[in-house]
């Protein structure tokens, strides 16, 4: 690839298709749930996005908690008619999963391209943009996610299915996703940016979806991918990463421990990726396929993105050299680099 | 002699949730105060800690909303001066300047200190929620759990020798016997959108009534689509679309019906919306036999800022003469209280700006760090 045309390139135009069929492509698919092309996708298309063509398979999973299982066992009825909705949603999510791995994630995902390009916005501002948050906050934040897929993708709307809980908890993910707030936005639609005075619970559901929509918009100006760091789908890609086709394959070399460069071009921040001299397969839990990594990576051969046995994509020193000279080109043009030109050049002019 | 067919919903009898009936509050329009039957101590506090703040927000959400509410128009085909009556009981209550203003100052205040007893505040939400302390008519404990598969039961008026028959998702069809006034829906033990069609033929004027029931079940792996384009009766108003599956039709929104006769649309008709609170509007179908109707928002004895599950009944019918037979169809529905009585956009604008306000603190607050190591 050359310098005008790489792989954060092609995977930025991959996402903004991505973004708009996913937001807007229920024109084509239709209306209603049935008409969805899944309904369990790997990825935040929000079903509360009347025009999207697809719905994320966090849904189904909370409903199926809320209304099957946690009725089931509230009951007492055949505990395999209660998790067969859910074993089948599973299936349709692996189906696809194994396709693309986690780069639904990093490629597909609407709320992955929205951050990226609130990411751009605040890099064009001249808003110093983090290459890499510290280490010891990047390992305290990654416990997040699972508490979010466990406890409110799974454990609360269970609950709420066997009645220990009231209605409002039935989907309490959905309530403070971001994603819900942006995709609706993006169709015109401002109902889900409310507060809900109904009760407490809405109350706090929507107090906390609010904060958290806005928290993102301004943490993504300045760092890299902030939700995604916490989101329960990266959790659920993580226990099945093993099993898709696409992956992230290093072949260590010596100077790996000196270099670092793949860890720093990380938007995830997954030091590992440098540091571990072991695995061949650093698909990390993290990891989202982005393939920034492998970009960034200044010898050859030593990362590679692979499609079973097919090396789709891998490093090598003259796409590095290009890449970093075309990425220091890019991250020059901002808002107050102009001012700074535009001020010297004012001044020479003066003496 | 001619009586018109008649289709309405009955509430299941065997359910005697508070969310199903119309509460004493919203006939009296008086707030009554949560329970407070609990005994654990940290439940007591998120108690009182969250109906504070439940309390103040609503409050700042009521003067909010006074302001707008104050301005607004209101434009009702009919009983205009009645409507206005049923509304001027709250409006009159809320612009007493004591609690309300009381309330919003206190939010005023609160807001400020927000996003520090946010993450407690949902915490403590939980525990509370889980003790049972919540709004009593949303609590586990005052709401029996709904059996979603249950038959439902409609009522139907004047039904001598009419025939029902019951349309499912695929197309598939099934005869309804009519008793007891109505008929009963049996559960079919397919999710999805299922057609009630009810026809009478009086020689020259046949009469058809529609209703659209969701039924729970497996999935149909059908969309409703298919089931509101078919032709299930010589004339019909078909929903274009019907709300989405677990969506429902609210007052305030706009929906849009084709009228059909042996499958074709008919333009220029006159369509009449009725609703069981008494609003009544008209609209003429366009050259696509398309008419758009606003669901009147004619719940009385509304509280704005208290959730209101309240369900009433529209009925879109209208009447087409062809030769010597004289066709009349109608479309029955049930309608809720639009949410937007209690969920404030301004305000979630507002907590948005305040978590970007926050997210730019930590922001600056990293970058700091990020300079000094």
């Amino acid at each position: 690839m050359t310098v005008r045309f790489n792989l954060s390139l092609l995977r930025k135009l991959i996402q903004f298709s991505a973004f708009l069929f996913f937001v807007y492509g229920g024109i084509v698919t239709g209306y209603y749930l049935e008409d969805k092309v899944s309904r369990a996708l790997p990825a935040l298309s929000c079903a509360y996005d009347f025009q999207g063509s697809d719905l994320c398979t966090l849904v189904p999973f909370q409903h199926q908690m809320d209304h099957r299982l946690g009725e089931v066992i509230a009951k007492g009825g055949n505990l395999m008619m209660g998790i067969m909705p859910t074993l089948i949603t599973l299936g349709t999510f692996l189906l696809l999963f194994v396709v693309l791995n986690k780069a639904f994630c990093g490629w597909i995902c609407p709320l992955g391209t929205f951050q990226e390009f609130m990411q751009l916005i605040g890099q064009k501002l001249g808003l110093q943009r983090h290459e890499s948050l510290p280490k010891a906050l990047v390992l305290r934040l990654r416990p997040v996610k699972w508490f979010m897929l466990l406890v409110l993708v799974f454990g609360l709307p269970l609950l709420t299915g066997m009645g220990m809980l009231n209605h409002d908890l039935g989907d309490p993910f959905c309530r403070i996703c971001p994603s819900r707030i942006l995709t609706t936005l993006a169709t015109g639609e401002t109902t889900q940016l409310t507060v809900d005075t109904a009760n407490t619970t809405t109350l706090v559901m929507s107090l906390l979806g609010d904060f958290l929509f806005g928290l993102i918009i301004a943490l993504a100006l300045t760092v890299r991918q902030p939700f995604c760091r916490v989101c329960p789908m990266l959790a659920l890609h993580a226990v099945f990463r093993k099993l898709g086709l696409l992956r992230l394959i290093k072949s260590a070399s010596p100077r790996c421990e000196r270099c670092g460069l793949c860890a720093k071009a990380c938007p995830m921040d997954i030091h590992e990726i440098h540091t571990d001299m072991q695995s061949r397969n650093v698909t990390f839990e993290d990891c989202t396929l982005c393939g920034r990594c492998v970009e960034f990576c200044p010898d050859k051969d030593v990362l590679q993105l692979k499609y079973t046995v097919i090396p789709l994509f891998t490093s090598s020193p003259q796409y590095f050299k290009q890449r970093k000279k075309s990425q220091t080109q890019w991250e020059k043009k901002n808002l107050i680099n102009g001012f700074k030109q535009l001020k010297s050049k004012t001044e020479a002019k003066a003496q | 002699m001619y009586r018109k067919l008649l289709l309405t919903r009955q509430p299941n009898m065997s359910c005697s949730a508070a969310v199903c009936q119309p509460t004493a509050r919203h006939q009296n329009a008086a707030v009554a105060p949560p329970t407070a039957s609990f005994d654990n101590a940290v439940c007591r506090l998120a108690h009182g800690g969250l109906s504070f703040l439940y309390q103040s927000v609503r409050g700042f959400k009521h003067a909010l909303d006074q302001s707008v509410a104050r301005r607004q128009e209101w434009h009702m085909d009919v009983p205009f001066t009645d409507r206005r009556m049923e509304w001027s009981a709250p409006l009159a209550r809320a612009t007493t300047p004591s609690k309300g203003m009381l309330e919003a100052l206190n939010t005023t205040y609160l807001v400020a200190g927000l996003i520090g007893v946010l993450i407690p505040a949902c915490l403590l939400s939980l525990s509370a929620v889980a003790a049972g302390v919540d709004n009593p008519e949303n609590s586990p404990a005052a709401e029996p759990s709904h059996d979603r598969h249950e038959a439902k039961k409609i009522a139907l008026e004047n039904s001598e020798g009419a025939s029902v028959t019951l349309w499912k998702p695929d197309l598939s069809t099934q005869p309804l016997t009519i008793g007891h006034g109505g008929v009963t829906i049996p559960n079919t033990g397919i999710d999805n959108y299922h057609a009630v069609v009810a026809e009478k033929d009086w020689g020259d004027h046949k009469e058809v009534v529609i209703r659209y029931e969701y039924l729970f079940g497996r999935p149909s792996k059908q969309s409703p689509s298919k089931l509101a384009g078919a032709e299930k009766a010589d004339f019909e108003i078909a929903p274009d679309p019907i709300p989405r599956e677990h969506y429902r039709y609210h007052s305030q929104q706009t929906w849009g019906f084709l009228l059909r006769l042996h499958g074709r649309p008919l333009p220029d008709l006159e369509v009449t919306l009725q609703t069981t609170q008494g609003s009544q509007r008209r609209a003429i179908t366009d050259q696509n036999g398309r008419v758009e109707f606003q669901i009147p928002d004619d719940f009385p004895n509304l509280v704005e800022g208290e959730r209101d599950q309240r369900q009433a009944q529209f009925t879109l019918s209208s009447e087409h003469r062809q030769g010597d037979v004289t066709y009349t169809t109608q479309l029955n529905a049930d309608y809720r209280v639009n949410p937007t009585h209690w969920q404030s956009t301004r305000l979630g604008l507002l907590v948005v700006g305040i978590g970007f306000l926050a997210g730019g603190f930590l922001g600056r607050v990293n970058r700091a760090g990020g300079r000094q190591a």
